[in-house]
């Protein structure tokens, strides 16, 4: 609501402002119409760490002009009254412009930093049902502490290297569900990066990951038509933070 | 009276140009600065919190202390200068369950005041590095170790002075233009003057300062009202360095009554018109970069005020149609534009600061001709009070800022 307010009265005296600026019978009223006009587009396209920068060279440069200006002809007080309107009129409809813009931004990175941090807080894929990047990194990290007092976890990377051009995205959405059918939903974690998925086996040895492989394989020829795998799997016994590190890098 | 007006013109102008090229830096500065980078070796710090009847804040900043992340040994000294409300026992409570935090009561003396207080919680501790806040402060836990890591990886700096941050900014109209002009400070007499000149000053608060440095220079000196500027004026003429942190940020309480506001702001003048005259005796004050510290201590608290007198009288002498004599120049827009470079510069902080809101341009476009005016008066009051009791040969009392309860003790 507050900020409906505000827009709504930005706007109105973006629109005033432009008005008088028309209609006004002034010394410069052309030029103020022109760089009126003109840094409506020029602030429009410029990003936003330039648009202050930009609105500080056209009101200072300005009034730069119009003192000289003064300061040559020698001109009385009332011919300076006008010049000082025209400056007002045109820095007013830069300001409440520059304002403006900067309120649509600040929502716009708003709702950005909302969208990130709900993304964060989301812990399961909403079409695969395999976890987020960010839980999967958050529970492996518990898995490894737990690991140092009692039984072994293994890290696997499965890397597809099969390029589709129309069915990659496809082909990994199958293999996520082939992976997370095969592991142990109690215990194991997993989740995935384009080209990549990433599982934790915990609490099992060599037998128990031929196990889970072996179920992969099958399911793979289930659904695929492919003769070989179109992936290439690798494992190690997962012991420290490096490895983790190198997973997030992926991920990121 | 056409050459009184066209040197006034020229200092108002020179001014101008001389703040906005501070401005363009401290943007710079702000934009380019580099993250601080970790240390092998983080020195011992002492804190120093100076605190006379502070009941109302210290619990809050107490609690700020402790939450500071410093690798290296740090001791927080809460130094009691004769508190008679409960700022000896909240104080004391805090003491008794974190072992880095110390009850340190002040034996009392004369001259009453912060920099006595100082010396002596400098002449109970023994770490190489100091950093002092005042008892309203709630630094970020960061803080600290940024000012060290920046003291200890530039070369011969004195220590390291932080921001300053308003926590009381959305109060009332008076707080949010304290805050403005703080920003403002900050931006081009502390990130510009750096970026420039390699010159910082110390700002009473949130700065670290290398004991030997401190000892060298003779401690602080007791008589001064603004010890921050007269020290920052010594060291720089030592050859001392003194870098700016933005990211180090402590959070303060500023005034919230106009009363209260005149009253502290005239003994930060008083204390400056000390160093003034100081810097008139010394000549050291005047050599090299301090030159630059002097010169623009004399532009600000003397010319720019004057000047600004000068324009309200001519203001309002035009408007009540008194003639103004005829002169080569465009009085008008030359006062016009001092106006748009004036509110520029807030505007910048704002941008700088990413502080923009509707409410706070509302509040820049006004602040020339309310708050910046309020100075004028208090120079005056300050100048009054100042020739006075040089006059009646009488010490100028340390004067204590009152402070308010925030809206969750209210």
């Amino acid at each position: 609501m507050r900020n409906q307010f505000i827009f709504g009265l930005l706007m109105l005296l973006v629109l005033l402002n432009g008005w008088w600026i028309i209609t006004a019978d002034l010394p410069f009223s052309q030029i103020d119409l022109v760089l009126a006009g003109l840094s409506l587009i020029v602030m429009t396209i410029l990003s936003s760490r330039f648009i202050f920068l930009y609105l500080a060279i056209i009101v200072l440069g300005y009034g730069g002009f119009l003192t000289g200006y003064s300061f040559w002809f020698n001109y009385t007080g009332t011919i300076q009254t006008q010049y000082i309107y025209d400056h007002l009129l045109v820095t007013s409809f830069l300001l409440l412009y520059w304002v403006l813009v900067h309120q649509m931004k600040t929502l716009a990175m708003e709702n950005k930093e909302l969208e990130k941090k709900v993304a964060k807080l989301e812990k399961i894929d909403k079409d695969t049902q395999i976890l987020t990047p960010d839980e999967f990194l958050y529970q492996a990290r518990y898995i490894l502490s737990s690991t140092k007092r009692h039984g072994e976890a293994w890290l696997v990377e499965m890397d597809i290297y099969q390029k589709g051009v129309y069915t990659q995205d496809n082909l990994q959405e199958y293999l996520e569900s082939i992976v997370l059918h095969s592991i142990r939903g109690q215990f194991d974690i997993v989740t995935a990066a384009p080209g990549k998925i990433y599982f934790i086996l915990k609490d099992t040895d060599q037998a128990g990951i031929d196990i889970v492989f072996g179920r992969i394989a099958t399911k793979r020829k289930e659904v695929l038509n492919l003769l070989e795998a179109p992936y290439d799997i690798n494992f190690e016994i997962f012991t420290d933070e490096h490895q983790l590190d190198k997973v997030e890098g992926v991920l990121a | 009276m056409t050459s009184l007006l066209f040197i006034i013109m020229l200092f108002f102008w020179l001014l101008l140009i001389f703040y906005s090229v501070m401005t363009i830096s401290g943007v710079w500065y702000r934009l380019t600065s580099k993250k601080s980078v970790a240390i092998e070796h983080y020195p011992s710090v002492a804190l120093l919190i100076p605190a006379h009847n502070e009941g109302i804040v210290i619990a809050t900043t107490l609690a700020a202390m402790a939450r500071l992340e410093y690798p290296g040994k740090l001791d927080v000294y809460l130094l009691n200068d004769n508190s008679q409300d409960e700022t000896g026992e909240i104080a004391e409570e805090f003491a008794s369950i974190f072992s880095h935090i110390h009850h340190i009561r002040v034996p009392p003396g004369e001259p009453k005041g912060k920099s006595r207080v100082l010396n002596y919680g400098l002449s109970i501790s023994d770490s190489e590095y100091f950093i002092v806040y005042d008892a309203d402060n709630e630094p970020e836990p960061d803080a600290l170790r940024r000012l060290v890591e920046k003291a200890e990886t530039t070369e011969n700096a004195a220590g390291a002075v932080g921001y300053v941050k308003t926590k009381n900014t959305a109060t009332n109209t008076l707080t949010r233009m304290i805050a403005l002009e703080f920003q403002v400070f900050q931006l081009l007499m502390q990130c510009g003057r750096w970026a420039a000149f390699k010159l910082g000053s110390l700002a009473g608060t949130n700065m670290l300062l290398r004991r030997s440095v401190l000892v060298e220079a003779g401690g602080y000196d007791p008589y001064a009202l603004a010890e921050d500027a007269e020290l920052t004026i010594r060291l720089t003429a030592a050859g001392y360095r003194l870098p700016v942190v933005p990211e180090s940020r402590t959070w303060e309480q500023e005034p919230e009554t106009l009363r209260i506001f005149i009253k502290q702001r005239t003994r930060w003048l008083i204390g400056n018109i000390y160093l003034l005259e100081k810097s008139f005796h010394d000549l050291s004050h005047w050599k090299g970069r301090t030159f630059i510290l002097s010169i623009q201590h004399v532009l600000t608290y003397l010319i720019f005020i004057l000047l600004l007198l000068f324009s309200d009288v001519f203001f309002i002498a035009s408007l009540s149609g008194y003639t103004l004599p005829e002169m080569k120049a465009p009085l008008l827009i030359l006062w016009f534009m001092s106006y748009i470079v004036y509110t520029t510069q807030l505007l910048s902080a704002l941008v700088v600061d990413r502080n923009v809101s509707f409410i706070n341009i509302l509040f820049v476009l006004i602040m020339y001709f309310t708050y910046a005016q309020i100075f004028v008066i208090m120079l005056v009051r300050a100048f009054y009070m100042y020739i006075k009791n040089r006059i009646q040969k009488k010490t100028i009392a340390w004067d204590k800022t009152a402070r308010f309860k925030s809206k969750d003790q209210a």
